[in-house]
């Protein structure tokens, strides 16, 4: 085992340049396509052009490459990396350090996508369960339909319902009759720092919403799939219980699909929280790349993407290490 | 894809080795068993009714509505209009008649919805029996591809391959969709495989000096596909909705195109705040469509899967 | 999604809220009671806001909502009195010339910065030198390229590190001289982030004053910048100048999308909302009641005719499509009433504007058809309209479209791409069609509104060219004073709306609402809002 994830670890490094390079590359095709970003700061109004080719020459924009579509533009790439060695990860438009945006934003999006794996994972696989054991129960039409709405209403439309309710009813009705003060922090329309659990309780449900679907789904059906398995009749024979024959034999075995998801869901929730991030105005990791992206702020993006990439492959080698720890038959060597 | 599996399995299907002894009096293929099961299938019947209709909202919008593809004349001092006799689901922001603007849109964001779940499915299921079932460096290479693109988050992946472009079309969303949700079907059908791949009967197959064509094809594929077909459905709905939130941020369509996310993106916010109309009737065709292709995946699933009978 | 992505009017709030202090008849100022009996003091209150760039150094600050707290912390020289349209002076006594060449600034004395250290001619010729520094690469440091000597300062290695232009005569007289006759300049000056001093503190750790700011205002920066989050300004006790200060403690929440800082406000965690999205006025007009303002914000938007692409060079047909444009059903179905029909260039607040002075920008059907088919339509019979996607432009750019088909029988592409390739594709003159002309005016001079978009300014995408139009902008650019330059610059209207390069469509509006707590919430047509003034009740 420990040999195995050395050698897991030891092929995070060409995904990560892997990763990295597209990123530069996508990056430097949209300077080539698109223009110089520096322009847009200044909004409606041509800059002189003695201020946009300084600006642009102390953001390394003024390079020749940027100017010939498709170059990959190697020698800029090759100095990034250079830089990120010496411990340099660049700044922003606002001359702000990029480790100094991502050490702020970075805790919110993790509390965030925990509160949200707990709840699509605790609630996702119980739903599972209850639908799984009584096939096509009043149950597990309940959960088919519940997942469809959550899947097919888009989530700027889902986040934005949850919010006028939790936050402009609730939240006030709470309020006026006196709750304490971390329940209507809950209940909140935005975020609030001085509740930096309480108010991201319901961000992360809706994050968590999309995923929770998909889980009570895959988690029915892995269940019935299993509760057929031979040695699952062979333990009911034996006399087991029911809920024994479910809770150890049967879901051990049903959750590796599950698992699986899950693991790839993390770094999904992590960048992915665009959306409900800027709803709930939580200044995170989503907004600060989605801001990147737009403005063209290279340094970002490639550093945050590349962060989240080695979130990924962190909780993917977990996944892995966990299906030899559900299913003995998995050996890896 | 599920029909190139079945004439793979059908017509030489000896009952799989998992079947219980109960069900080796059946005769016949697993297509013909399958077919036999989903026309008993109340569900599947529905379902596919449902299917159909959303189809010919998409293939033949004239029979429901007699408004041209441009979708009639539209009347801006008459927008924003809650239903009336005269315009049954009310008007648009634009003053266009929304019941003629819901069937309209009903072709684009269908085809982009079937086409990148297809797509999607076929790539996904290949590479994944490939890295699952040869292993080796075949599922080296493939793991690494696959990580990199799973480490793009799906939405931010978007944003950064949408906004190298200025203007879309349905087949550049369409494409940028594929590029980044092939890899989450890939790990999945992986790991199926390699869990099924384990199992004694694959093993037996293998003693008995089965081909690895065979072995893929007779054992592995049927018996690793649940949780891609499942999926597959799910994300069909999600790729309509996924359009929607790629329009709200900007860098997916943009009207004059026309597509259910184009209408909820407009009039989401408007919606919100005292025009509940422009955001019902759109969701709800969404939804409609979204809700038959689950339940015909549902119900092909039960019938395709020997074990379930 | 909305993106304020340029400069909105950067006049001191504190200036005028001393001016409104006039106003009301109280002549000596001062003191924070002068509002009459309803101002309480002590209190504190929220309203939204959007992350600043930078707060130090002042000329990287340029949104509308990094100016409003630079206005609160410090005092600017000059600001405009919006009801009389006269300077109404602040931090300096006075700014004269004999010349509009030569100007002479005098400040008030006594005025100190938040660290204690002096605010004298030295702190402002500091600050300018800095801003206008090329190497430096301020954002607005451009507002000072009218002194003699700017251009020195330019390029990789600047020939001089200070304006040859600007003279410290004594601790309260500086003395700047143009490289030409200008009589706007004192509006210029009231352009605060380009004009602000600097403490020598804040000069020499320039990154330390960007996340706490050394101001000379009524309120101070007591803790650092939360960025993303919030910036509070707190009373300062020590201030000798004549802005008010009523609440103690003042609090910006940063917010990414004002619909979320709207529901706040419904919610009761926010006490003003400072723009409500277009979809929400409804909604607020209609629970807000009497606390809601509704404010003129300078903010223009035409339609121009590029003279590069060939079926806009017969004047008729730009005339026809301006005229075949239903202004005040856009404005009112589209736009939600947050904007008004515009009939002249120059935004209806400013000195100069007028209501009727665009002969062809009356919705004329008949009258559009008829110059239409007399100019023999266009080749292809389709116009695109050329637009940036990220900005909510969709709905009044398809309404546009849908006008010409149904009046002109024309069919209408639009062209949408983000933001930065937009601009680029403006500035190469490469527009496929009719475009989006947009402007936010830097300060309250009709020249801002007409020289840089039709003459050789730097939002001319429409590349109009007249010799009459730049002689006559020349000639009020060079009047003795800014007001006998007004009727000269109207001219230089005419002349441009009569050649309707750029077709004027709307002004823009924003709506605030503020919570039952506050009183004495009041705003100056330049969009923002009087924080000094409000006092808190509840």
């Amino acid at each position: 085992m420990g040999r195995y994830i050395a050698r897991r670890l030891l092929q995070f490094v060409p995904v990560l340049f892997g990763t990295m390079f597209l990123l530069h590359y996508m990056q430097s095709l949209s300077v080539q396509i698109n223009g110089n970003p520096v322009r847009a700061l200044f909004g409606d109004r041509q800059p002189p052009p003695e201020t946009l080719a300084a600006i642009t020459r102390a953001f390394s924009l003024d390079d020749p490459c940027l100017n010939q579509t498709g170059n990959p533009c190697v020698g800029l790439f090759v100095d990034r990396i250079i830089n990120y060695s010496q411990g340099d990860f660049g700044i922003d438009f606002n001359e702000r350090a990029i480790t100094a945006l991502i050490a702020d934003a970075a805790p919110i999006t993790i509390r965030l996508t925990l509160i949200a794996v707990l709840f699509e994972a605790v609630v996702g696989i119980l739903a599972g369960v209850l639908a799984g054991i009584r096939k096509d129960g009043v149950t597990d039409n309940l959960i088919r339909i519940t997942t469809t709405l959550v899947i097919s209403v888009p989530v700027f439309v889902l986040g934005v319902l949850v919010q006028i309710l939790s936050g402009v009813y609730i939240g006030v009705w709470l309020e006026d009759n006196g709750a304490p003060e971390w329940l209507s922090a809950m209940f909140s329309v935005s975020y609030q720092a001085d509740h930096p659990w309480a108010s991201l309780v319901i961000p992360g449900v809706v994050l968590g919403a999309f995923s929770l679907g998909f889980i009570a789904r895959l988690t029915r059906t892995s269940l019935i799939e299993t509760l057929r398995a031979d040695y699952v009749r062979t333990a009911r024979a034996k006399g087991l219980g029911r809920r024994r024959v479910v809770g150890v034999h049967a879901l051990r075995n049903s959750l590796i699909p599950v698992i699986t998801y899950i693991g790839i869901d993390l770094g999904a929730l992590m960048g992915g929280a665009i959306v409900t991030e800027g709803i709930f105005n939580v200044p995170g990791i989503g907004g600060l790349v989605f801001g990147a992206v737009a403005r063209g702020e290279t340094p970002i993006v490639i550093a945050v993407v590349t962060l989240l990439t080695l979130v990924f492959l962190l909780a993917s080698l977990l996944v892995d290490v966990l299906y030899a720890v559900l299913d003995p038959r998995i050996r890896y060597d | 894809m599920t029909e190139s599996l079945n004439t793979e399995v059908g017509p030489t299907a000896a009952p799989a080795p998992t079947e219980p002894a109960g069900d080796r009096e059946r005769s016949g293929s697993l297509w013909a068993d399958a077919r036999r099961e989903l026309f008993r299938s109340p569900v599947f019947l529905l379902s596919t009714l449902l299917v159909l209709v959303v189809m010919s909202w998409a293939a033949v919008p004239s029979l429901w509505t007699d408004a041209g593809s441009d979708g009639g004349r539209c009347e801006l001092i008459e927008n924003n209009q809650g239903p009336s006799s005269e315009h049954i689901f009310g008007t648009t922001v634009q003053g266009c008649d929304m019941y003629a603007h819901v069937i309209l849109c009903a072709r684009p964001s269908i085809i982009i919805a079937v086409f990148v779940t297809l797509a999607t499915t076929l790539i996904g299921v290949a590479l994944g029996i490939l890295a699952g079932f040869y292993g080796g460096w075949l599922d080296s290479i493939v793991s690494r591809i696959t990580d990199v693109f799973l480490g793009l988050p799906f939405i931010l992946g978007a944003l950064v391959f949408l906004s190298l472009l200025g203007s879309q079309s349905i087949w550049t969303v369409s494409l940028v969709l594929i590029a980044l949700s092939w890899p989450p079907i890939t790990r999945i059908m992986r790991g199926s495989v390699i869990a099924v791949k384990g199992l004694d009967y694959v093993e037996a197959a293998r003693a008995l000096g089965a081909s690895n064509a065979s072995i893929v094809f007779r054992h592995i594929l049927p018996n690793s596909i649940a949780p891609v077909i499942v999926l597959a459905t799910l994300y069909l709905g999600g790729f309509v909705s996924a359009e929607a939130t790629l329009t709200f941020l900007g860098v997916g369509l943009q009207i004059p195109e026309i597509s259910w996310g184009i209408t909820i993106a407009q009039g989401q916010s408007l919606a919100v705040a005292g025009y509940p109309h422009l955001l019902v009737f759109p969701c709800a065709a969404l939804i409609l469509t979204v809700l038959a292709f689950i339940l015909m995946g549902d119900a092909m699933r039960d019938a395709l899967d020997p074990r379930g009978r | 999604m909305g993106r304020r992505t340029s400069l909105r009017l950067g006049v001191s709030v504190a200036a005028i809220a001393m001016v409104a202090t006039a106003c009301s008849g109280s002549d000596d100022g001062g003191s924070s009671d002068s509002e009459g009996d309803s101002a309480a003091t002590g209190g504190s209150f929220t309203l939204s806001g959007s992350e600043p760039e930078k707060l130090a150094p002042a000329a990287d600050c340029y949104s509308a909502d990094c100016s409003q707290i630079l206005s609160t912390i410090f005092t600017s020289l000059v600001s405009v009195d919006a009801e009389t349209q006269e300077l109404e002076y602040g931090a300096a006594e006075s700014i004269d010339s004999p010349d509009a060449k030569v100007w002479t600034v005098k400040l008030r004395p006594g005025m100190k910065f938040h660290n204690g250290e002096p605010v004298d001619a030295e702190s402002y010729v500091r600050a300018w030198n800095y801003y206008a520094y090329g190497p430096n690469t301020t954002q607005v440091g451009f507002f000072l390229s009218p002194v003699q000597g700017y251009d020195d300062l330019q390029g990789k290695q600047p020939k001089a590190k200070e304006l040859s232009g600007v003279k410290v005569v004594d601790d309260t007289t500086i003395e700047i001289t143009l490289d030409e006759a200008f009589s706007q300049w004192p509006l210029i000056m009231s352009y605060a982030p380009a004009f602000i001093p600097m403490a020598q503190e804040c000069f020499d750790d320039v990154q330390a004053c960007n996340e706490q700011p050394i101001g000379t205002g009524p309120y101070q920066m007591s803790e650092p910048w939360q960025h993303n989050e919030s910036v509070t300004m707190e009373k300062w006790e020590d201030y000798e100048g004549d802005d008010p200060a009523n609440a103690d403690s003042i609090e910006m929440l940063m917010y990414a999308d004002l619909k979320t800082a709207f529901r706040d406000w419904q919610a009761g965690n926010l006490d003003i909302v400072d723009g409500v999205d277009p979809s929400q006025v409804e909604q607020a007009q209609a629970e807000a009641g009497e606390r809601w303002l509704s404010v003129d914000d300078g903010s223009y938007t035409g339609l121009g005719f590029p003279t590069y692409i060939d079926m806009f060079d017969d004047v008729r047909i730009r005339r026809a499509l301006s005229m075949a444009i239903d202004r005040e059903t856009i404005a009112d179905r589209i736009l939600m009433g947050q904007s008004t029909p515009a009939m002249d260039y120059i935004a209806p607040f400013v000195p100069g504007s007028r209501d009727d002075a665009c002969e062809y920008c009356v919705y004329d059907p008949e009258e559009a058809k008829r110059l239409f088919d007399e100019a023999g339509g266009i080749p292809g019979n389709t116009v695109t309209i050329f637009f940036n996607n990220d900005g909510g432009h969709e709905g009044w750019t398809q309404a546009v479209g849908e006008g010409w088909k149904n009046v002109l029988g024309l069919d209408y592409e639009l062209a949408s791409i983000p933001f930065t390739p937009w601009l680029n594709t403006l500035d190469e003159g490469k527009s496929p069609g009719a475009y989006r002309q947009s402007w936010i005016p830097d300060y309250p001079s009709p020249e801002n509104y007409l020289d840089p978009m039709y003459g050789e300014g730097s939002a001319n995408y429409s590349r109009y060219q007249s010799d009459e139009f730049l002689r006559l902008i020349a000639e009020a650019d060079a009047a003795p004073s800014i007001e006998e330059g007004i009727p000269i610059y109207q001219e230089a209207a005419d002349v441009a709306l009569e050649d309707l390069q750029v077709a004027p469509l709307f002004f823009g509006k924003t709506e605030i609402v503020y919570s039952e707590r506050l009183d004495n919430v009041n705003y100056d047509p330049l969009q923002q809002i009087l924080l000094g003034e409000i006092s808190v009740t509840g």
